[in-house]
């Protein structure tokens, strides 16, 4: 049965991967090279198929966008659209000049990276002759001696890898932005503090709670509550600060209301909250001053004030996260190209809490205060290639208390994930922690094997 | 000579980000993959963080400069619009700009020469 079943692993991996990986423009060797007229069995690049495609199919322009006026355009007029759009393009639909500096770059990308000889194992084009900006202005426009990049099909009958161009979607515009420096903003209004900053655009607002006012009367219990829940913020960015593009963050300033009351019909179970709160989140990039480094400073501090009992208390997340321009902690670093690489990620965070009054009636708070300050440090392994889909990670905190029950408290997790497939529907993950959990401050020592699925 | 061909132009944008990406990663300039973006995580991304790209963004700046002849500014309100730009969207709109980036006197000066010759 292991047998079977470790046959089975090996194959569903092998299957996942062997799926391609997608590249910009990368189309199959039989669309974009023919026959040359030198010899029946010479292929060649063939300029009007790599026009066609990498205009048509890649960059989703056709010829009606590069003429308005319905009047066709033929390969030389592609290739001047490509070459010099701005010029060209006195008939051209809307936006279709951005897509076109989009395709050009793309072109020269493919030229670049086919910039080797011929391998016989695989379909492939060999580019070495016209790779400088002249020699692919020359093919691109049709001049003579234009059949110089080679291409061969594999040996082999196996059918061509799929190409992007079957699924890639058009080039997104890349518009050349103003320098003016700007501070763009927006107000938001949510039910959670921690979603002010999203904005509407974002992918994820609609998953987002709305701020909310609720009457609700249960007539089984005779119970009637009242709640608002609702905090209003104004994002600052994410932005540059200067105009060099050296100071680039977000902020959140926010005011929070919530309240809730309960009546019953036992005066004595009755219960009501009332509690502002305001503060700012956000988190700023800057240089260190030194190699030309970075560093990023996440900043969240609350003040909160009980209208029922005037308690109040402040608390605080601060992390500063170093960004020294290292590989392997400020970019993923490869230990086997192409296959495993991996990210460490070290940061100090500072959680503070004041409890500046204790309020007038009695409740579970002391005045004082207390400090966290430590390390997290996350350490992360990719797999792709033949160990796509695999993931290892092993992080840990550990924060110095000052004042408290607790002088030390840590949490350790690590974890073994393994994604099926492109779509990432299913998942199985192997995760053991131990120490504390950092809100409820219970102790863990757990291992989970947990099964994922998504649809 | 500066360049002014939009084609060449972009091989030499292609070729610094490439070589500065493939150098940061330890890959060769040849396998990094342009539809990558810098900041997703593997394998979508090299999971550069801001301020290794801003670090890139410097570093090309005075490669470029040095290899075109012209007075190219990555300022911050761009920078802030690539972040999350695809590998290959980032060169185009680098080259975009160094084509439309003013001589700088080395530039006038290696045209100048270039003309005489």
């Amino acid at each position: 049965v292991l047998r079977y079943g470790a046959f089975l692993f090996i194959s569903v991996l092998a299957a996942f991967a062997a799926t391609p990986t997608l590249a910009a423009f990368e189309p199959k060797v039989s669309d974009v090279c023919s026959t040359a007229s030198s010899g029946p069995h010479r292929l060649i690049l063939d300029r009007k198929m790599l026009l066609g495609q990498l205009l048509e199919k890649h960059a989703g322009i056709s010829a009606i966008d590069l003429d308005k006026r319905g009047n066709g355009v033929g390969p030389d007029q592609q290739a001047n659209a490509l070459l010099d759009p701005r010029s060209f393009c006195k008939f051209c639909a809307e936006k279709v000049s951005d897509k076109l500096d989009q395709a050009h770059t793309d072109l020269v990308i493919f030229f670049q990276r086919h910039k080797k000889p011929i391998d016989p194992t695989k379909d492939s084009i060999d580019t070495r002759r016209i790779s400088s900006g002249p020699e692919i202005r020359g093919f691109l426009l049709g001049q003579p001696g234009n059949d110089v990049a080679v291409c061969a099909l594999a040996k082999s009958d196996k059918p061509s890898t799929p190409s992007s161009s079957d699924t890639a979607k058009p080039n997104q515009k890349t518009p050349i932005v103003a320098d003016k420096l700007e501070l763009p903003g927006y107000f938001s209004l949510r039910q959670n503090i921690d979603d002010l900053p999203i904005p509407q655009t974002d992918s994820s607002f609609k998953g987002l709670k709305q701020a909310k006012v609720s009457f609700v009367n249960d007539r089984i219990a005779s119970k009637r509550s009242f709640s608002i829940d609702g905090a209003v913020g104004y994002t600052i960015g994410r932005t540059s600060f200067d105009e060099a593009g050296h100071f680039i963050g977000q902020f959140t300033p926010f005011f929070a209301y919530n309240q809730q009351t309960v009546r019953t019909d036992n005066p004595t179970k009755n219960t009501y909250a009332q509690n502002y709160s305001f503060g700012l989140m956000g988190d700023l990039t800057f240089p260190t001053g030194i190699a030309g480094g970075y560093q990023n400073i996440k900043v969240y501090p609350k003040y909160v004030i009980s209208a029922r009992n005037d308690a109040e208390v402040f608390s605080g997340n601060f992390v500063y996260t170093p960004m020294y321009g290292i590989p392997g902690i400020d970019n993923a670093l490869y230990i086997v190209p192409e296959m495993l690489s991996f990210k460490f990620t070290p940061q100090l965070k500072v959680v503070l809490q004041d409890v500046v009054n204790a309020g007038r009636v009695p409740s579970l708070l002391s005045p004082g205060s207390y400090t966290w300050f430590g390390p997290k440090l996350d350490l992360t392994f990719f797999g792709e290639g033949i160990l796509e889909g695999f993931s290892y990670y092993v992080s840990y905190e550990g924060y110095k208390i000052e004042s408290g029950p607790l002088s030390r408290i840590s949490y350790f997790q690590t974890g073994l994930g393994y994604d099926f497939g492109k779509t990432k529907l299913m998942s199985v993950v192997l995760t053991y922690q131990k120490g504390r959990n950092l809100d409820t401050l219970e102790k863990i020592d757990q291992l989970t094997l947990g099964l994922g699925l998504k649809y | 000579m500066p360049t002014s061909d939009p084609t060449s132009t972009r091989i030499l944008v292609y070729n610094v980000v490439v070589e500065w990406v493939g150098r940061a990663v330890n890959l060769q300039p040849d396998h990094v993959e342009t539809d990558r973006t810098f900041q997703g995580a593997s394998p979508n991304g090299y999971d550069f963080n801001e301020g290794r790209f801003l670090q890139m963004c410097d570093q090309i700046t005075v490669t470029l400069i040095s290899a075109s002849g012209r007075k190219l500014r990555l300022p911050g309100k761009w920078r802030v619009a690539h972040e999350q730009d695809k590998i290959a969207q980032f060169i185009n709109a680098v080259a975009v700009r160094l084509i439309a980036a003013p001589l700088n006197n080395l530039g006038v000066e290696a045209h100048a020469w270039a003309m005489k010759n």
